[in-house]
């Protein structure tokens, strides 16, 4: 009987069926595309701040005012691959080292002394498994170069050092006894708009300074920093300090890198790894806000169109009770209706909602955003708590019929 | 049915029927909140992102190959928000006992206005007239502490030193750290450039970068103004990405409640096939029934838009001030635009079942047979 009257409502309510049945498809369509979101905007937005730049610095360890006077200090080039392989590598997504000389220059005829900056280019890292494409660009998107990226026997120069000195593409500089073909002027709107770059092996060779570099950037995808993170290291306790270390920290990834560059110490780049965290903070908060807010106001639009659907209903129920039917079974009539086509909805709303994920990751981030199963569970869920709930208020209502009066048709 | 029995009947049937009513304002209201709040938050995020933003620092330099007076500063100063910092580098030479050559080492020296430090990573104190903060490197190299004496001087053959007592220790990252700040016209007075600064950094709002850049190059032809990549350029494009996330969540959510909405509004038309069928036995005609149900349609579409702008207003507020500790400026745009979706989906949703319901007989209707 129970069966009966169930399938009856499935096959013949076909138009009530088809409005909650859309309302429940849309409603949790935009619940699990919201929470897809919100699971994933923190690494999204995370991967565009490192436009910003390296947040990790390392530099050769001084000791003594000596080590700031004297000759200068170096670290060694052959340790950076070693920065791939610390407990953090797969955070660490770009490298660059750099090499900052002061160079005597021949321009047309003219002998000058300038400041000479060696760096990757383009670079693959061999690493035990796999390689690593590292370089300037990796760490400083925002360097600009007019003409190309120079090679052997070839140079950039800075856009103000071009200017000052006339000098344009094609043009040649005499460094030492050799002959550099400037292949491209280099903007950055910094420091290194006044100076001679070349690839570093370049800047070593004509230096005598093999496999030195000054210092080297990285940029990392970290965990931002709370009170926890802030504490020294020195004063942790053991089972702190292990925290510490296996937290993705700027400081704590530093730490890391620190131990396999010889002689180094590496700094966070304060600037660029608070300002990170907090845009972090701030985003994700917000879209998980507006994600409540998309859950109630879709629930409170698919319980209102359960509510119509319910209320229509009431001649129906009102000759079940007057054939012997109690309120458990009836509700639970009613209910187990509503629950069959919800639980189908909601997986059409979770289909759905790969489709609207994906257009949005596209759109967006370039590529779609990853469809966690754990989706498909929770957009059950949410489908039962949205029109449950909206079931909740009508049912009552309903219920409280009195059979003679809605027969009659006076209701 | 003249126009009098029109208002008469969508009167009573508003008064009436107040369960039904409310529920199709709440649904109207439920998508008009949603979009009230997405555009207010969207725009919002904007604005407190760029203030976010400023944490990265100056987005713009003015330099130039001489000394630049401090007037230029005070000029730019003057442009609405636009913040200014000037800096004066120089060298000076740090006189000391046994640990270095001939006991001297020169170190850059940068001035800058003492509200400016404020922005810098210090441990300790902004320095007064008669201190200095010191590089990182500085700091582990010599292993001073904060407290400590240092003797400068304007050159190492001077034999006039100065004393300065070290007040804390900033962190910059770079060639800096192995050096010192100090008050801009503290530098100033020892190096002999009364007025004078190397550079003037800007801090100037993303959101109007371009245009203010342009400005300030034609307000100011005889000073060279460069953006500062680093910070200029990844700001545009954080901004432009965030804008696109929220628009294309916003199309994505709206789209979706208008079609829920709109199946509800279509479903109370079918609902009340037989009152139809009475309006039309009773001599009225197609037209006057469209009518009837649009101005219907109507009345919910504004109680629901009101409901939902209000709604929506709150959800805004709430979520910026959580996320972003600030209220936000609610658009004047969304109130017209809250009233016309609302009432747009509650008039033109019925509309394609309210054609067909009207076009039935009203015999077949009445009978029972649809």
């Amino acid at each position: 009987m129970f069966f009966r009257v169930l399938s009856n409502f499935l096959l013949n309510e076909k138009k009530a069926i088809s409005i909650i049945f859309f309302s429940t498809v849309a409603g949790t369509a935009i619940i699990a595309t919201m929470l897809s979101l919100s699971f994933e905007i923190e690494s999204r937005i995370q991967k565009e701040l490192r436009a910003f730049g390296a947040n990790i610095v390392v530099e050769p360890k001084v000791s003594g005012l000596i080590s700031l006077a004297g000759q200068p200090r170096y670290l060694n080039e052959l340790d950076i691959p070693k920065i791939k392989t610390i407990f953090w590598r797969h955070n660490i997504i770009g490298i660059a080292p750099f090499l900052e000389t002061s160079l005597e220059v021949n321009v047309k005829g003219q002998g000058i002394k300038l400041t000479g900056l060696g760096t990757w280019f383009e670079k693959e890292l061999p690493l035990p498994d796999g390689s690593f494409r590292a370089g300037i660009f990796s760490v400083a998107s925002w360097w600009f170069i007019d003409g190309r990226v120079p090679k052997k026997r070839e140079c950039l120069v800075g856009l103000a050092l071009a200017k000052r000195l006339g000098l344009k593409l094609e043009d040649r500089l005499r460094i030492g006894n050799e002959e550099f073909t400037i292949t491209g002027i280099l903007s950055t709107g910094s420091r290194e708009e006044d100076m001679v770059v070349m690839d570093i092996e370049e800047l070593q060779r004509i230096k005598n300074l093999p496999h030195r570099v000054s210092s080297i950037w990285i940029s990392a995808l970290t965990t931002p920093m709370d009170d926890f993170a802030y504490k020294d290291p020195a004063t942790m306790t053991p089972q702190e300090y292990e925290k510490w270390y296996c937290t993705g920290y700027v400081t704590s990834i530093a730490k890391q890198i620190e131990e396999v560059v010889r002689d180094s110490s590496a700094r966070p780049v304060w600037r660029v790894a608070e300002a990170e965290g907090n845009i972090l903070q701030r985003v994700r908060l917000a879209i998980y806000l507006l994600s409540v807010v998309t859950l109630i106001a879709s629930s409170l639009g698919v319980a209102s169109t359960l509510m119509t659907s319910f209320l229509k209903r009431t001649r129906e129920i009102g000759l079940m009770k007057a054939m012997g039917g109690g309120r458990l079974k009836i509700s639970l009539l009613l209910l187990s209706g509503i629950a069959v086509v919800t639980t189908i909805s909601s997986i059409g709303g979770f289909f759905l909602s790969l489709l609207l994920s994906d257009f949005i990751g596209l759109r967006v981030f370039g590529s779609g955003l990853e469809n966690r199963a754990l989706l498909l569970p929770l957009s059950i869920l949410s489908g039962f708590l949205m029109n449950m709930a909206g079931a909740m208020i009508p049912l009552r209502n309903v219920l409280s019929v009195r059979p003679a009066i809605v027969l009659k048709g006076a209701e | 049915m003249r126009k009098r029995p029109i208002l008469y009947f969508t009167k009573r049937s508003i008064l009436e029927r107040p369960q039904r009513i409310f529920l199709m304002v709440i649904a109207v209201s439920m998508a008009v909140s949603l979009l009230v709040s997405m555009i207010t938050v969207a725009g919002g995020m904007r604005k407190r992102l760029a203030d976010e933003l400023k944490a990265y620092g100056a987005n713009a330099i003015v330099s130039s190959s001489e000394y630049l007076g401090e007037a230029v500063a005070e000029l730019l100063k003057q442009k609405k928000g636009v913040i200014v910092i000037p800096e004066l580098y120089g060298r000076l030479c740090l006189s000391g006992k046994g640990q270095l050559p001939r006991h001297q080492l020169m170190l850059n020296v940068i001035g800058m206005p003492s509200e400016a430090m404020k922005e810098l990573k210090i441990t300790g104190t902004i320095p007064s007239t008669r201190e200095v903060l010191i590089g990182r490197r500085l700091k582990e190299a010599g292993g001073f502490s904060q407290g400590a004496e240092l003797n400068l001087s304007e050159n190492c053959d001077s034999s006039s030193t100065e004393r300065f007592i070290i007040s804390g220790v900033f962190e910059r990252v770079g060639p800096e750290d192995s050096g010192i700040i100090m008050e801009l016209h503290r530098l100033q007075e020892i190096l002999g450039l009364k007025g004078k600064v190397s550079v003037v950094l800007l801090r100037i709002s993303p959101e109007d970068f371009e245009d203010t850049i342009q400005e300030l190059k034609s307000s100011l032809p005889n000073i060279e103004i460069r953006p500062i990549r680093q910070v200029a350029l990844s700001e545009e494009r954080l901004l432009k990405k965030i804008e696109t996330l929220m628009l294309i969540v916003l199309i994505v959510v709206v789209l979706a409640s208008v079609i829920t909405v709109a199946g509800m509004m279509a479903s109370t038309i079918f609902e009340r096939l037989v009152d139809i069928a009475l309006m039309k036995t009773m001599g009225g005609t197609s037209r006057q029934i469209q009518t009837f149900f649009i101005l219907e349609a109507f009345i919910v579409g504004v109680m629901g838009s009101f409901l939902g702008l209000i709604t929506g207003i709150i959800a805004a507020q709430a979520i910026t001030l959580s996320a972003f500790h600030k209220t936000v400026a609610i658009p004047v745009i969304v109130i017209p635009v809250a009233f016309f979706i609302g009432i747009t989906i509650s008039v033109l949703s019925g509309i394609p079942a309210l054609k067909r319901v009207t076009a039935y007989r009203p015999s077949i209707i009445l009978r029972g047979e649809i």
